[in-house]
């Protein structure tokens, strides 16, 4: 898909679209990895929500503290899924985690698990904010929003809060899916197939599979809309630009048809002169 | 008729032919006088009046540069026009002859005023723009063909 488009020059010409132009040109540019980015709050669980789809506890650092501050991949050569851990969102004043974060999740994302952890309740402005601006680069189907920790509430607690986020997400047109990491480690640890199961690690694992098995369509559904979308722009910039051009052409000429009238008006008071 | 009477009369009427040829050449004499008296003072008068004519001329040819230059000067500000040319432009006020050409000279310091150079700058600007928008379209719509 090598072309002779000039990345730089759309961003100049098109800042509005500057992250929609990030993610064609990474989509021209990129080897055919399926990159799942997990985004979300700081604390919610996403390193250890990647660990446990590894089936690996200490792949991914996931402590209390800020940890993760860069993004990091891990690229599985089996799957040919790349697995894109971002800095929790909202935790670092200067901005910087977020910036990482979004740059991730806007050009590099074909999917994105959105970590919320029941502990703390429903989803709060900011994540409902988050989820709006994801909503206007990405299609619904390429975002799961993974409700994480599920085992720290009790059932009732629990039902009534996904109840609630269930009531917020209803017009995103979100797939969500609820988990629980410990219990994942647990039922391993502990050989219980009952509690992996509960855990619904295995099914977040399967809607991921199902995504990458659609991925061709999804991808060409995306890559269309932004072409559409930056073409769109493009046309209506070149009209723009043409319709200044034509201004100016009829300043120009005005002007210069009211400068030969009044030259005309000079001669003729000079011809009297005589 | 007595012989001294013949005599006299004979001498009188000599004399007053002498006479008459003498006032005979007076006449003529004065007459001469007058046609130059009056050549010179046509000669004068038309002089005086090329004088004059000359004096008029001048002046409206002194007019007609004043004219040109205030009102060139005006055109030179409302349209931002060099105006170093005005020597050459003055010289063709001389003659009514050369009047088109003074025309089509100011007409040609035109692309060299200040507006028309902005103007068309910013022209070849949008026309550069567009056509690299144009190109840009194009690749992206060739792409969406690969």
């Amino acid at each position: 898909m090598k072309n002779n488009v000039n990345y730089a020059y759309l961003k100049k010409e098109l800042p509005h679209l500057e992250q929609q132009i990030n993610r064609f040109e990474y989509i021209n540019q990129r080897n055919q990895d399926f990159n799942v980015v997990v985004y979300g709050k700081y604390n919610h669980g996403k390193s250890s929500l990647l660990n446990a789809l590894f089936c690996k506890e200490d792949h991914f650092k996931a402590e209390d503290k800020r940890t993760t501050t860069e993004n990091a991949t891990y690229v599985d050569s089996n799957t040919g899924v790349a697995w894109i851990d971002t800095p929790g969102l909202a935790a670092d004043v200067a901005g910087e985690d977020d910036d990482h974060a979004n740059s991730a999740v806007t050009k590099e994302a074909d999917l994105i698990l959105f970590v919320h952890n029941v502990k703390v309740g429903e989803l709060d402005r900011e994540e409902m904010e988050y989820l709006t601006q994801l909503l206007q680069l990405k299609k619904p189907s390429q975002i799961i929003l993974v409700l994480t920790q599920q085992d720290q509430l009790k059932s009732d607690q629990f039902e009534q809060v996904f109840d609630n986020i269930s009531q917020q997400v209803e017009s995103l047109n979100l797939i969500k899916i609820s988990v629980s990491q410990t219990r994942y480690f647990k039922g391993i640890k502990n050989n219980s197939s009952n509690m992996q199961q509960r855990s619904n690690i295995d099914e977040l694992k399967k809607m991921i599979h199902q995504k990458l098995a659609d991925f061709n369509q999804i991808k060409s559904e995306e890559y269309k809309d932004l072409q559409t979308q930056i073409l769109t722009s493009l046309e209506n910039k070149s009209v723009e630009i043409s319709t200044k051009k034509l201004h100016k052409i009829e300043e120009l000429n005005n002007i210069h048809l009211n400068f030969q009238t009044d030259v005309q008006k000079l001669i003729q008071k000079i011809q009297q002169q005589f | 008729m007595p012989l001294p009477l013949l005599i006299g009369l004979g001498v009188a009427a000599a004399a007053a032919a002498v006479a008459a040829v003498a006032m005979s050449d007076d006449n003529s004499s004065s007459d001469n006088d007058q046609a130059r008296l009056n050549a010179e003072n046509e000669e004068k008068r038309e002089n005086a009046k090329l004088v004059q004519k000359e004096a008029e001329a001048k002046a409206k040819l002194t007019a007609r540069k004043k004219l040109l230059d205030t009102e060139f000067l005006k055109l030179a500000e409302q349209y931002s026009l060099p105006t170093d040319d005005q020597t050459r432009l003055k010289s063709l006020v001389i003659h009514k002859t050369s009047l088109n050409r003074l025309k089509s000279h100011i007409e040609n310091i035109w692309p060299n005023s200040e507006i028309s150079k902005k103007l068309s700058r910013e022209i070849k600007d949008l026309d550069v723009e567009s056509k690299q928008l144009n190109a840009n379209i194009q690749a992206l719509k060739e792409i969406k063909n690969a």
